[in-house]
């Protein structure tokens, strides 16, 4: 299987004008393509920078991050950005739906920023379908429990087709219940459609169920 | 993104009525404080018809009798034409003059002295005034001041030549075709109705010059030259124009004395030396043209930049209130300029749509009361047709203006804003709750 997510000797430094924390500490990872990772660790151990990092929203104040195959040093804000929304999905512990636009316009955010992209709502409504909510395209964020939310956060995540899922803490916010299905889903993204999953997650069953477990520790690795 | 724009403005539109109701007064305000600076502007730009440049006045007065300097041999039509003949001659023979032209008043202060009715005494059909001055036509005043002749028609070299009844008259084209719709009015005669007790004396057109605007600030072109004659005790006046690449201030400014000198002869003084374009500014500034624009541009200046500071501050506390919303576009692969265009596009078009309800709240006023025409006040005399006095035309035209200035003043307005909320870190925006 080849490596669709490399970190090399990844540091992030926090920086004020009196404090000076470090977030992460020299962290080096290899994830594979179709592996479904879960990032454990205590609150403030880096997990959700990592993550962060991973997902070319933050820059690492040393080090590389490579996405399949395409090294993100370097790269302007739009490279960055098209890199995002090419090869990147994200699911949030409190969703970010978008609460003035419907769960249909909110699954076709990610489309609507990708060059060329056409049948934005056909592909956001198998999305759509995909996570069980085809009945509830026209509804405002504000009419969903957290459970239907969360799915929609995920079918947007991944209308755009991409390689890769990252999911922080995406059970944070929701009931046994509701954690079991939105799992089930991330695991059928993962088996079905062969997509890279990196999930940050508090919790041990979640993360017994994944490929493997990544230990975080103040800002470093841990086996 | 459009799609995007609409939706985020619909659904926020209870947000925005505040903005709205605010952008629709200020369209209406707007309109009111700019259509007279447009319509004065306009009427500023048509061409005069003639060459103002390296153009300059030399005005003359008489002797009083009362004064030292009166000498009562000179005070008689035959001396006074000598004089002025004279002191054309000498300026002539002056370094970088090219020619001199003598008329009875500064172009721009013609009055109505009398009307004209084309038809024999029975027919009244024609109504209308123009306005009429009075020339030395035996000089050169037309090539002076750079007017031409109408197609067809003696040459303005061939007028200047020409030997003038007293009722002679040379018609501008706006002129000619008021009086001869049909043709040329060159050798047609017409009657000439003096103003007080009723009295018509039959009149002939000699020319026709092109169209010349005399009054900078006005659009009317319709004027009747008639010979003068020095038979009535008036002051003079030269026009003077200066040979090519002269700067007409500094050349009045090095060569004042001299010009006093050659235009002074027994009873003639020289009252004054201004250049045509600074006579003309100062119409402008005495008939209050010139503050009223100023006055207008700063209320307008003034309005619109509050208007600037309440959209930056609407907008700032917008955008602060959807940090969060920014970080979920950027976060799947919204460019900083996607966010600022989302921005300053969903603020525009509610701008467009406050100033179309604008447009038709003024509209209903200006179907019931009209639009402005800076020449209401020379409503007897012809005008010449212009989109200003087209309802249509004008209304479109300053509503053009308006929405330009009035978008223009919003994306001002949303520009640092969406800026810099286009400049956060996805990373940070998320975190914003």
């Amino acid at each position: 299987m080849s490596t669709i997510i490399k970190l090399t000797d990844v540091s992030k430094i926090y920086r004020t004008k009196t404090i000076e924390t470090q977030a992460l500490d020299s962290v080096n990872l290899d994830i594979n393509t179709g592996e479904f990772v879960s990032i454990m660790g205590p609150s403030g151990c880096g997990k959700s920078t990592l993550l962060n990092i991973i997902g070319l929203l933050d820059k690492p104040t040393t080090g590389t991050v490579e996405l399949c195959g395409r090294t993100a040093e370097g790269l302007k804000d739009k490279a960055l950005a098209r890199l995002r929304n090419e090869t990147l999905g994200f699911v949030f512990q409190s969703f970010h739906l978008i609460p003035t636009l419907s769960v249909l316009d909110n699954v076709t955010v990610p489309l609507i920023y990708r060059p060329g992209s056409r049948n934005n709502r056909k592909l956001a409504l198998e999305a759509l379908d995909k996570v069980g909510l085809s009945h509830r395209v026209h509804h405002m964020p504000s009419q969903l429990s957290g459970g239907q939310a969360q799915r929609v956060a995920i079918a947007r995540a991944i209308v755009g087709n991409p390689s890769i899922v990252l999911a922080d803490e995406p059970c944070g916010n929701l009931d046994s219940k509701m954690s079991g299905e939105i799992m089930d889903l991330l695991h059928s993204l993962n088996r079905e459609d062969g997509r890279t999953i990196v999930m940050v997650t508090h919790n041990e069953d979640q993360a017994r169920a994944t490929d493997r477990i990544i230990h975080f520790f103040d800002g470093r690795r841990v086996e | 993104m459009i799609s995007l724009i609409i939706k985020n403005l619909w659904h926020r539109r209870v947000a925005n009525i505040w903005l709205f109701i605010e952008l629709v007064v200020v369209t209406v305000v707007t309109w009111v404080i700019i259509d007279p600076v447009v319509v004065r502007v306009s009427d500023r730009c048509l061409p005069l018809g003639y060459d103002e440049d390296r153009l300059f006045y030399i005005s003359l007065n008489e002797q009083p009798s009362g004064s030292p300097l009166y000498n009562e041999n000179a005070d008689n039509n035959e001396s006074r034409e000598k004089d002025i003949d004279r002191i054309v001659m000498k300026l002539n023979s002056i370094d970088g003059i090219e020619s001199v032209g003598v008329t009875a008043i500064p172009l721009n202060m013609i009055a109505v002295i009398e009307s004209y009715k084309c038809g024999d005494e029975k027919t009244d059909s024609l109504n209308k005034s123009i306005l009429h001055d009075a020339f030395e036509i035996k000089d050169k005043i037309f090539s002076t001041i750079g007017a031409e002749a109408a197609d067809g028609c003696p040459s303005v070299e061939e007028l200047e030549n020409m030997s003038f009844g007293y009722n002679d008259i040379i018609l501008t084209e706006s002129a000619d075709r008021f009086y001869f719709p049909d043709h040329r009015g060159v050798n047609k005669k017409f009657l000439k109705k003096r103003v007080g007790p009723d009295h018509l004396i039959e009149c002939k057109v000699v020319g026709v010059l092109k169209d010349i605007r005399l009054v900078n600030t006005d659009r009317n072109t319709a004027y009747a030259f008639q010979n003068y004659h020095s038979n009535f005790r008036v002051p003079s006046l030269l026009i003077v124009r200066l040979k090519d690449g002269i700067n007409t201030e500094e050349y009045i400014s090095d060569n004042r004395e001299l010009l006093q000198a050659a235009a002074t002869t027994v009873n003639y003084y020289v009252s004054d030396i201004v250049s045509v374009a600074e006579n003309n500014r100062t119409l402008e500034e005495r008939k209050g043209i010139t503050a009223n624009r100023n006055l207008r541009v700063s209320l307008a200046a003034l309005f619109l930049l509050n208007l600037i500071l309440g959209i930056v501050g609407t907008v700032w506390l917008q955008t602060r209130r959807r940090i969060s919303e920014i970080g979920i576009h950027r976060s799947f692969g919204a460019f900083r300029f996607n966010i600022r265009s989302m921005i300053v596009g969903e603020n525009v078009l509610l701008a467009l749509c406050a100033v179309a309800v604008g447009l038709l709240i003024y509209l209903q006023y200006a179907l019931k009361e009209g639009l402005y025409d800076s020449q209401l006040g020379a409503g007897q005399y012809i005008t010449n047709h212009s989109w200003v006095t087209e309802f249509g035309v004008h209304f479109a035209i300053v509503s053009a203006i308006v929405a330009a200035i009035i978008i223009a003043c919003v994306v001002a307005g949303t520009w640092i804003p969406a800026h810099r909320a286009g400049k956060i870190a996805p990373v940070d925006a998320l975190r914003d709750e």
